[in-house]
């Protein structure tokens, strides 16, 4: 057992957005989900510190696509969860579903 | 539709190399690409390209940013390091303005210094290509460098005639003349220039025309361009006074032109009227009243001329060798040629003590930039154990210091314009007109960028130390201590600051004493003579109506007594020259029985003042042996004179001078018989403050341009009207001009060392003001960093007294250490001006010792207050809080 998860929160946010956009994550969708769903205004400079950053520590896995006309002959980097990413986004969630327990009327929405 | 709505591609270009070196360059490109076409088609063209410049100017991305952290190598991390600062710089507001107020104090004398000698100095003549304008003249070796008046009619025209690499010469000469007819006569400044003058500076006339070669011409010579200011007030801009005839000196001219608006060169000029020669003038080699400049070939250069000139000149001397005896010729710059010889040397001191001000505030800035160094220790600490180098932190550090001298900026020009408002307010406009370029004096451009200059040196002066001292390695010390670390270090280098600071100051403080010293002297010491309650005024006799000696001495009688008539006036007298005016008048002379000297030039020079019996008794100027002048010396009687005691020690140390004879050789040799001796009295206290003197009668010389005198019971300005209506008795159609109190006119003469004394003595206050701030900022720091140790010390039964004076002991011995370095400062600093502003600073050993304990006193109590302050520290709260 890790004395503090290496997840920070908004790495969190970042990977369960890859996740959600499955074949078709790549920075611009990546953010517009997290400015969707999370409700939080990404700086475009944070979301790419954070993107390379989870790749260091292995949790990502970025490839590049074809070059595309309308981004002026530029590819796109898509990016994968990878299985590490997988089980400690799985470690993080049981810990706060752990602690939730018998919270729910606090924490559910009434 | 198949345009392409790709982003702006400067931005794009921008950020590629913005990007440069990162690996995920062309993605993130085609990410913001992509948006970019997204909000297009969403909002519109012009938020996209909002969009996308934001994002080129702001985006932090890996590669770019990570690599800069890292390594601290990349300058485009310089604009986060200001964000920063500047950030910085708004949490820690009192910490800020104490800073920049040191800094803007600092910088604003500079740039106000620097806009004086930019507008008096480097250019005080803005025509267009004044560059290759220059000034000709004669000098004699060893005379002071001003090429103003100093050639002479034949010399100019033999230079005219030689051709060489100028596209034309002019000369012109200083006058000013008597304008009648209409309302009341008044006396205005005028000059005769050269027909090519306006054209060769680059001037048109606007209203009118210029002068032609024509005008140039004995006989056609009677016209006259006027300045607009002249035309507005005397003929209410009134076009139909082209073609109209003036009376200047008593002759009708032709108004030919009105000259633009702000156009007044030379010396202020109001009237400009053609300069001619009659024949006998063509020849003359030895008097020197005209100023010549000419205009470079295009392209040629001022060796050229000179080189030519200097031929010139050397064929001159074979020619003419008993006229032209020791002149030399001269070729210089315009500005330099015809600005103003004794501003130079001022304005150098000012700006060498406005630089020093400037090192005072930084040593302030330096000193209060340590004291925040140690409280942010830890966070630095941190900084460089978690991996930034030495370097990194330095960079923001003087980042930080950067962002303070960029906000002293804008108030330091504020400050600047503001003394400069003040300064110019004080200079009376008869003055200021005489000064080339005063009235360009203003913060412009070129002060601006000065100013900005003096700020990025500024910031390394005061920035770098600190940032050394609080990025120097022993952060581990710092950590362990709890943060309170290389306090020790930091204060022997506060302490060194501020020493410095004291030690600059006292010389500042003893110079701006020194000055003022040597005004008050020069305006309410002894003068020889009483200034108090005597009224003087001028008038210029026009040769057409007073063609000779006669008529002018008449005139001279005639006025004396009507100014006696008036109510009030207890003595009245004419002279040539009073005491202080801008005027002079001096004479070669030979003594009787004495051999003659080898060259005229070589005669003994005295001060010359024709004088009615009743001026010596105006005056109130003693005489001390013999007789005064009286109605029974005339034209026809023995030509007589009243010399002055050092005109006796210069000749007959001891002796008794009555009866003795001198030669005054001239146009009409004279020798006049000595009947009295006068006290000496001070004309000018720079350059004739015990000349010898050599008065006549006025029966005898009256000169053409007369002054009066009147001793009056009550306020002298009083009597000015009463003066006016006597001299329009005597003749209507003549103007008196500088009517004004005697003591004015001391004070007046004094204007330029009251402006040095002015700006010394604000120099030195501000120096003073800033050191004291060091001292206390230093003490009270200090006192807040011990709060511990003195409750301890407390707790074991240290009195408040014996912590009072332990803390003021250190205040104590940085003021003794600086007061005795800027002592041996202040000593080298008086003996160098006493040397190089004769009169101007008068040295007292008291001020020496008056400002040591000045500062002392100021040092003592600036640490006193926090001494106090730290006393009255409860023991039991300093040593639980932590």
């Amino acid at each position: 057992m890790q004395a503090f998860s290496p997840l920070g929160e908004f790495e969190q946010l970042v990977l369960l957005a890859v996740l959600q956009l499955g074949d078709e994550a790549y920075a611009v969708p990546v953010r517009d989900l997290i400015v969707a769903r999370a409700g939080r205004n990404v700086a475009r400079g944070a979301l790419y510190t954070s993107l390379e950053r989870l790749e260091g520590k292995g949790l990502l896995a970025s490839r590049l696509g074809d070059p595309l006309p309308e981004r002026g002959g530029r590819p796109r980097r898509y990016f994968t969860v990878t299985p590490e990413g997988v089980a400690l986004l799985r470690d993080a969630r049981a810990a706060v579903a752990n602690l939730s327990q018998g919270l729910e009327s606090v924490l559910e929405k009434p | 539709m198949t345009r392409r709505l790709g982003p702006p591609p400067r931005a794009v270009a921008w950020l590629e190399r913005r990007l440069a070196g990162c690996p995920w360059r062309d993605s993130i490109l085609g990410d913001l690409d992509e948006e970019h076409a997204a909000i297009t088609r969403r909002r519109s063209r012009l938020a996209a390209d909002l969009f996308y410049w934001t994002q080129a100017t702001r985006l932090d991305v890996p590669g770019s940013t990570n690599r800069e952290h890292r390594t601290g190598s990349r300058l485009g991390g310089s604009m986060s390091d200001f964000r920063l600062a500047f950030r910085n710089a708004f949490t820690h507001p009192a910490h800020t303005a104490l800073v920049v107020i040191a800094l803007a104090l600092g910088l604003g004398l500079n740039a106000a210094v620097f806009s004086m000698g930019d507008a008096l100095l480097l250019r005080p003549l803005q025509f267009p290509d004044v560059d290759r304008l220059v000034a000709i003249g004669h000098y004699r070796p060893g005379e002071m460098d001003n090429l103003n008046s100093n050639a002479t009619p034949a010399g100019f025209l033999d230079w005219k005639r030689s051709g060489g690499p100028f596209d034309g010469m002019a000369a012109w000469s200083d006058w000013s003349a008597n304008l009648t007819g209409g309302i009341e006569p008044e006396r205005v400044m005028a000059s005769r220039v050269s027909p090519e003058l306006f054209e060769m500076l680059g001037v048109a006339v606007p209203t009118g025309r210029g002068f032609g070669e024509t005008d140039a011409t004995l006989g056609r010579h009677r016209v006259v361009i006027l300045s607009d200011g002249l035309w507005r007030r005397r003929f209410g801009a009134d076009p139909a006074i082209l073609g109209g005839t003036v009376h200047i000196e008593g002759h009708a001219y032709t108004v030919v032109g009105i000259a633009p608006p702000t156009f007044s060169f030379p010396q202020g000029s109001e009237v400009w009227v053609p300069l001619v020669f009659d024949a006998d003038e063509t020849a003359v080699r030895n008097q020197r009243y005209l100023t010549v400049i000419a205009r470079l070939k295009e392209g040629a250069t001022l060796e050229e001329a000179r080189a030519h000139i200097a031929v010139v000149a050397a064929n001159l001397k074979q020619q003419y060798p008993l006229e032209t005896g020791t002149l030399e010729t001269a070729v210089q710059p315009i500005a330099q040629g015809l600005g103003d010889p004794g501003a130079g040397s001022l304005i150098v001191v000012w700006q060498i003590s406005a630089a020093l001000v400037l090192l005072i505030a930084c040593a302030n800035a330096a000193s209060l930039l340590l004291a925040r160094g140690a409280a942010r220790s830890r966070e630095l600490a941190v900084r460089l154990a978690i991996g930034a180098s030495r370097w990194r932190v330095v960079r923001q550090l003087l980042a930080e210091s950067a962002a303070l001298a960029v906000l002293a900026v804008p108030l330091s020009l504020g400050f600047a314009w503001w003394m400069l408002r003040v300064m110019k307010n004080a200079m009376p406009a008869r003055i200021a007109d005489f000064i080339i370029g005063w009235n360009q004096i203003d913060v412009d451009g070129r002060v601006l960028l000065f100013t900005a200059a003096a700020a990025a040196a500024t910031t390394l002066v005061f920035g770098l130390l600190p940032a050394m001292q609080s990025s120097s390695l022993r952060m581990v010390d710092t950590l362990k201590q709890g943060g309170r670390g290389s306090t020790a270090g930091r204060l022997r280098l506060r302490r060194v600051l501020v020493t410095a600071e004291i030690a600059l100051a006292l010389p500042l403080l003893v110079a701006a004493g020194m000055t003022s010293l040597g005004t008050w002297r020069f305006v309410n010491g002894p003068q020889g003579y009483d200034p108090h309650g005597v009224l003087a005024f001028k008038t210029t006799l026009p040769e057409a109506s007073y063609p000779g000696l006669a008529e002018r001495a008449r005139f001279a009688e005639q006025v004396v007594e009507r100014l006696k008539e008036v109510p009030g006036v207890l003595h009245a007298g004419a002279t040539n020259v009073t005491p202080s005016s801008n005027s002079g008048w001096s004479a070669r002379y030979e003594i009787e029985g004495d051999p003659p000297p080898a060259t005229p030039d070589e005669r003994p020079l005295a001060d010359y003042r024709t004088v009615t019996p009743g001026y010596f008794d105006a005056m109130r100027l003693p005489l001390t042996r013999g007789r005064g002048f009286s109605t029974a010396d005339t034209r026809e009687s023995l030509p007589v004179a009243i010399v002055s005691e050092s005109f006796i020690a210069r000749h007959w140390p001891g002796q008794d001078a009555i009866g003795r004879r001198i030669v005054l050789p001239g146009r009409e040799r004279v020798v006049v018989t000595i009947v009295g001796v006068a006290g000496d009295h001070i004309h000018d206290w720079f350059s004739s403050r015990e000349r010898p003197t050599i008065f006549r009668p006025a029966s005898q010389a009256a000169t053409a341009t007369l002054a009066f005198a009147m001793r009056t019971a009550g306020d002298p300005a009083a009597f000015a009207a009463g003066a006016r209506s006597a001299v329009a008795r005597v003749d209507p159609n003549q103007p008196i001009y500088q009517v004004m109190r005697q003591v004015d006119q001391v004070r007046e003469r004094a204007i330029g060392p009251r402006y040095a004394a002015g700006m010394m003595a604000l120099f030195g206050l501000i120096a003073l003001i800033l050191s004291v701030i060091g001292i206390y900022a230093l003490v009270r720091h200090h006192v807040a960093q011990r709060r511990q140790e003195i409750g301890v010390r407390m707790a074991l039964g240290a009195q408040a007294r014996d912590v009072v004076r332990l803390t003021v002991r250190q205040a104590a011995v940085m003021a003794a250490f600086g007061i005795g370095i800027g002592g041996v400062a202040a000593y080298a600093v008086s003996q160098l001006l006493e040397a190089n502003l004769m009169g101007m600073a008068e040295n007292d050993p008291r001020l020496l010792a008056g400002f040591s304990v000045v500062l002392a006193i100021a040092a003592l109590t600036a640490a006193y207050l926090p001494a106090r302050r730290a006393a009255a520290i409860d023991p039991m709260v300093a040593m639980r809080g932590e």
